[in-house]
């Protein structure tokens, strides 16, 4: 039995050295495949990208003049650019006069940046504006002044008109409304795109 | 590849053979002696390389029908080897085969147990293999092959004989359902050998005496016909065409040329002066039966090669799957790196073209993408705001068609749900000129009021709420409660209209 077995152990060595020859192949060609399978996915993902940029710039190519302009006009209007309160607050009081309003007071909260998912940045802050106005068309008239005043985006959250107990005062009409201005911050603003 | 090597022992001598893709050739002769012996002990050497299978054709064969009660594993085992040891006094070269099961409540088993009766003679030639550990498959008899044989020929009958002329004199098998119950070799006188008409004597007088004896000892082929497939030595068929025997009436013969049966079977070559062992040889090399006389120590070194063989073929044939796995593996990811050059390629291009078009624009205030990423903001911001102004306009007109109404408070808002952006307004409005008390008119004019605003484009009016409930579901109760100063009734409604985003 021990001869038998002796004169096994070279075949069964050669047949464990042929199936670790087999078991490396098969592993070296899976593992060199995986490697080559994630490369392939990130190439194809690349060329993904740049065929739809390359699909984007050709349909905006017609309208790229058109789509600066656009641009430059957020920039002059105020909407590009940083936070400046007290070019805010005298563009409130400007409202104010226009439309008639009085007794009127205000509140900012803390600027917070709506959408950061890009290297665009939305950034709200929240105006609350509290006044007297001594009919419907004063309030219309500041509803109109207060966008045309202020240099960002205003976007009108919340607004109450309450009718005060002595209509025919004057000041028979209490406002309050809340107020998001919004503006864009572009980090690349000022570099040439090209 | 391990050499196949076949040893045919027979009355005549003792020749080894050499088979290869059914070439059958000799490769050494020795005589039935001392001296053959010795020189066979001296060749055996050379033999370890291959396999060698072991052929008696010998008279002292001998074949008895027994049957054994329905036992299993080592008892049966046990139980056969003691039935050999009281029928044969020399066990050394025997073997038991099942003929199957009776018909009958006990299920006993019906077995052929055979032997080599002169052990003794043939042993010295199968222990020079031992001793020099040449690895033998078994010892195997012609009567073992024959059904084989008759199968390859296709001449298979359930109950049949075959009849040839072997080396050492007529070699006749008596076949029954597939299993050999009789065989025996009767030797011709040396000077009849390689006389076609002695030998065609012999076939046909030793044909006729065999189905005597048969007949005799089985009584079922008293009324029946048997076949009987006699190889006839090589140009020797067309003179036995007038075989006649005594029997001839129940046996029905067929005959075979020798070059023929050899042909039938695959048997391209073998040596001119080979009898019909040849056949038996060639089928011997192609396929062992399951059947053999060997005892366990003259078969030892052959299951050693047997391991030896399986473990490098096991191994060989695993590499072999690994290799060709890991080809395709290879080649599928070479058409994967084919893909890869492709989408590099097409990167490239878009690039190219990219910048190309990029060339044409007019200087730009910020990179391409953040003056889209811009514009897109923007327009997301202006498309999802609204003023209250022209909500005031629309339930300023609804008023101006209600005089009854006085509007105390408008609260405006602007509602992001499910369904998108809505703006929203809570309307109270009081009805000075109505008494608290005149349920119908207020109830009038808010219907009123809410008819006029929901003729507005796209305001939906919900929630009209009365100083009083008229709701058939809830319970009726009073308005809210008034000081002295403030005696006309209110009116709430809720007015909304969606926001195109």
């Amino acid at each position: 039995m021990k001869r038998a077995l002796k004169k096994l152990a070279a075949p069964g060595a050669l047949a464990l050295l042929l199936v670790a020859i087999g078991g490396g192949a098969i592993i070296g060609a899976q593992s060199f495949a995986d490697e080559v399978q994630r490369e392939r996915r990130q190439i194809a993902s690349e060329r993904a990208a740049a065929e739809q940029k390359l699909a984007r710039v050709q349909h905006e190519a017609t309208e790229i003049d058109r789509r600066v302009a656009q641009y430059q006009s957020l920039e002059r209007r105020g909407v590009l650019a940083e936070e400046s309160r007290l070019d805010w607050i005298e563009a409130l009081d400007r409202a104010k006069t226009a439309a008639g309003l009085h007794d009127v007071r205000y509140a900012f909260a803390a600027q917070q940046t709506l959408d950061d998912t890009g290297e665009v940045l939305t950034r709200s802050s929240l105006v609350t504006v509290q006044g007297k106005a001594g009919h419907e068309g004063h309030f219309m008239r500041f509803l109109h002044a207060l966008p045309r005043e202020m240099a960002p985006y205003v976007s009108f959250q919340t607004c109450t008109l309450t009718r005060g107990s002595a209509p025919l005062s004057g000041d028979g009409l209490r406002t309050e409304c809340q107020v998001a201005l919004l503006t864009l911050a572009d980090p690349q603003r000022g570099r040439s795109g090209q | 590849m391990a050499r196949t090597r076949l040893l045919y022992y027979s009355p005549a001598g003792v020749t080894l053979y050499q088979w290869r893709a059914g070439v059958l050739s000799e490769e050494a002769r020795f005589e039935l002696s001392d001296a053959g012996l010795a020189r066979f002990a001296d060749h055996c050497a050379v033999l370890r390389s291959g396999i060698v299978h072991v052929l008696l054709d010998v008279v002292e064969e001998a074949f008895h029908i027994d049957t054994i009660p329905f036992v299993r594993g080592a008892d049966r085992r046990a139980l056969l080897q003691r039935r050999l040891a009281q029928r044969y006094r020399d066990t050394a070269l025997s073997t038991a085969i099942s003929l199957g099961y009776e018909r009958s409540m006990r299920r006993e088993e019906r077995v052929l147990l055979s032997a080599f009766t002169n052990a003794a003679d043939i042993q010295p030639w199968l222990q020079a293999l031992e001793h020099e550990e040449v690895p033998v498959s078994g010892v195997y008899s012609p009567a073992v092959l024959a059904h084989q044989l008759a199968r390859k020929l296709k001449f298979s009958k359930p109950s049949m004989l075959l009849v040839g002329f072997h080396a050492g004199g007529v070699r006749q098998t008596y076949l029954r359902r597939g299993r050999a119950e009789f065989s025996r070799l009767n030797p011709l006188a040396a000077e009849d050998i390689g006389d076609g008409a002695a030998i065609t004597a012999a076939l046909e007088r030793e044909t006729d005496r065999l189905f005597k004896y048969l007949r005799n000892i089985h009584t079922h082929l008293e009324g029946e016909q048997t076949d009987a497939i006699v190889i006839t030595p090589p140009g020797q068929t067309q003179r036995m065409h007038g075989f006649s025997t005594d029997t001839s009436v129940q046996l029905r013969m067929q005959l075979i040329d020798q070059h023929t049966a050899a042909k039938r079977i695959g048997l391209k070559q073998a040596p001119p002066n080979a009898g019909i062992e040849a056949l038996f040889l060639h089928m011997l090399a192609l396929r062992r039966p399951s059947h053999q006389y060997a005892p366990a120590a003259i078969r030892a070194s052959y299951g050693v090669r047997a391991w030896q063989i399986g473990l490098t073929a096991g191994g060989a044939a695993i590499c072999a799957a690994c290799l060709f796995a890991a080809g395709v593996q290879f080649l599928q990811t070479w058409q994967m790196e084919g893909e890869i050059d492709a989408d590099r390629e097409r990167i490239a291009l878009a690039n190219a073209r990219y910048e190309a078009i990029t060339t044409t624009f007019p200087p730009l205030p910020t990179s391409l993408e953040n003056l889209r990423a811009v514009l897109e903001q923007y327009d997301a911001i202006e498309r999802a705001s609204r003023g209250p102004g022209d909500m005031m306009i629309a339930i300023s007109r609804a008023l101006d068609r209600t005089p009854q109404v006085l509007l105390d408070r408008f609260d405006w808002k602007v509602r992001n749900d499910a369904d998108g952006l809505w703006e929203v307004v809570e309307l109270t409005a009081s009805l000075p000129d109505v008494a608290r008390t005149d349920l119908r008119v207020i109830d009038q004019i808010s219907q009123n009021l809410a008819h006029i605003l929901r003729e507005q484009p796209g305001l939906e009016v919900s929630g009209v709420q009365l100083p009083f409930d008229l709701d058939s579901l809830r319970t009726a109760q009073s308005g809210e409660r008034t000081t002295e100063t403030d005696r006309s009734p209110r009116i709430r409604l809720t007015v909304s209209r969606k926001i195109d985003a």
